[in-house]
């Protein structure tokens, strides 16, 4: 598990052209270009490169050409590692020197190319996020959330019932999801800081839960009366509202970043479409035409932009549009069925499942290069959900 | 009616003829551990009696292979003429066989999304539980769940596999 997982990079399968995309970083297409002089293990070595690549903001390049050039030197051995970093401008002015150490080398390098990205581009990086997702392997549903190296996918928990459609909480503290262990689909909160998964919602079908901004409120769709509609569940008064009241199907909520709007799915005109609906209820409007069947809206956090599953010419993809409905890109051509986009907390990352490799598997995908790799290895893998950039159970 | 009357005959003969009372005949039905066997009218000679016990679970056992699930036309929760023969075979099982419940599972196939085959898995509960509270079964014998493509029936990605999990599945569940 531990040494074999370094990425299977890239050209797994094709995904669209970068042309496709509107600039997503401060130098339009292009991204900070960086060098890199590295002292230490090889794998290390190409971890931190792999790191700014993946970034989608930065990259590695030759020093005559990069605007900053870093010094890294990795010593120490298991139990003790210390990463010592110089970063100096194109002048060769200092703009960083700092030392990490810690019992493994991996989050020391993560955690570098973090400060990397910060320091040159203001932004977060997303180099020790994590990824939840859903593992199915012989008759035994497990919930798991793994750094994006994959070296330490860890077993948040696992049943012999379904577990289903897990939501990483935006402070990090809890993921939600669906769990058939005592009745019909109920909700669960699973607490990093308490290490164990309590009941929150019963009765009925409750699944898809999305959070807030501000991880208090999470929309959910329930079911009591055989069929679905959205509801509200209040963390801190543990109401519920219900949000929408009608005869068709409406689930697969997901929030703006303010909050003041939701995305959702709903078959009101007889399969599937998207609708945006203010967060307290009330009225919708459609959002997009172009397809007959389609579902699992995710919301940028940049709020420019929505990830969607449709039904294309028999298959499912991934496709990400404007927010107002405009400029529908297709993200996936292989596979049968690429499903369940989200975001990475910087928006500039898709994590999704597909089985364009044969076994639905998570895939993540930087949205600037187009780099693509396969997360998830062994075991069926689905329903991805992306941690926050710093937080509890965000980073290690 | 018609067969019981040779049957007390039988037992009031056996009565009659051996003068002592055969175990755990009582022939009530209601203790669900020891359900009654009735003897045929071809019984001449004892019979152990934990041959004969019908447990509880074997009686729960033979209303599952009684019940026919039923199933569905791709991304639809409705009952096709075929299937409504189905359900009223079921529904008619229902009404003259009681003592347990049965829970209606909504499946799909794995050609749709998540989120969306969990909400169309509960409406075809709903649909199955709609026909059968219409037919007569008392609503507190039945409960519906989705499942969505979360537990698919079959493993497969062929036509056969996918008309094979687009289905309610009755589960007989003890009362």
């Amino acid at each position: 598990m531990r040494t074999t997982t370094l990425l299977i990079m890239a050209a797994a399968f094709s995904v669209a052209t970068g042309s496709e995309f509107i600039p997503m970083t401060p130098m339009g297409n292009e991204c900070i270009p960086v060098s890199l002089s590295f002292t230490g293990s090889r794998p290390a070595g190409e971890q931190l490169e792999f790191d700014i690549d993946f970034s989608g903001i930065l990259e590695t390049a030759p020093e005559g050409e990069a605007y900053a050039h870093a010094t890294v030197v990795l010593s120490g051995r298991d139990g003790s590692y210390t990463l010592s970093a110089d970063v100096d401008g194109a002048e060769g002015e200092m703009l960083l020197k700092k030392e990490y150490s810690g019992p493994s080398w991996e989050p020391l390098i993560h955690r570098f190319a973090d400060e990397l990205v910060f320091l040159l581009s203001g932004e977060q990086g997303i180099a020790s996020t994590r990824v939840a997702y859903i593992t199915r392997s012989n008759g035994v549903y497990s919930l798991v959330a793994a750094t994006l190296d994959h070296r330490a996918p860890q077993t948040i928990i696992s049943d012999d019932e379904v577990i289903t459609t897990p939501s990483w909480s935006p402070d990090g503290s809890v993921i939600a999801f669906t769990s058939y262990r005592q009745g019909t689909g109920d909700l669960y909160l699973y607490s990093f800081s308490g290490g164990s998964a309590s009941r929150i919602v019963s009765g009925g079908v409750n699944t898809a839960p999305a959070w807030a901004p501000g991880s208090r409120y999470l929309a959910f769709t329930r079911s009591v009366d055989g069929n679905s509609d959205i509801y509200r569940y209040d963390k801190a008064t543990e109401e519920l509202q219900r949000l929408t009241a009608r005869g068709s199907i409406e689930t697969s909520a997901s929030f703006s970043p303010t909050g003041q709007q939701m995305i959702l799915t709903s078959d009101r005109v007889g399969y599937p479409q998207l609708y945006i609906m203010d967060s307290a209820g009330g009225t919708t409007e459609r959002a997009g035409f172009a397809h007959g069947y389609c579902d699992s809206p995710s919301w940028s956090p940049t709020g420019d932009r929505i990830a969607y599953c449709a039904r294309s010419g028999g298959d499912f993809h991934i496709f990400v549009m404007n927010a107002d409905g405009t400029e529908i890109r297709q993200v996936t051509t292989e596979g049968t069925l690429n499903e369940d986009p989200v975001w990475s907390p910087t928006g500039r990352h898709l994590a999704f499942s597909s089985d364009s490799e044969g076994t639905r598997s998570i895939y993540l995908l930087e949205l600037n290069k187009l780099t693509l790799y396969r997360l998830s290895d062994g075991g069926e893998s689905y329903c991805a959900t992306w941690s926050p950039v710093s937080s509890q159970g965000g980073t290690q | 009616m018609k067969t019981l009357a040779p049957i007390l005959l039988c037992f009031i003969a056996l009565l009659a003829v051996t003068g002592c009372r055969p175990d755990d005949t009582d022939g009530g039905g209601t203790d669900p551990d020891s359900l009654a066997f009735v003897p045929d009218d071809t019984l001449d000679t004892g019979v152990w009696a934990d041959d004969t016990i019908e447990t509880y679970a074997e009686e729960l056992n033979r209303h599952q292979l009684a019940l026919d699930d039923v199933f569905f036309e791709y991304n639809s929760e409705e009952l096709s003429a075929q299937m409504l023969e189905v359900l009223m075979a079921d529904a008619g099982y229902m009404m003259t066989n009681t003592g347990f419940r049965v829970l209606l599972e909504g499946h799909c196939d794995e050609r749709g999304t998540i989120d969306y085959n969990l909400a169309l898995g509960e409406r075809r509960a709903q649909s199955v539980y709609d026909y059968l509270v219409n037919y007569g079964i008392p609503a507190s014998r039945l409960e519906t769940v989705s499942y969505g493509k979360e537990r698919p029936f079959v493993t497969g990605t062929d036509e056969w596999a996918y008309s094979q999990n687009r289905r309610v599945h009755l589960r007989v569940l003890p009362e």
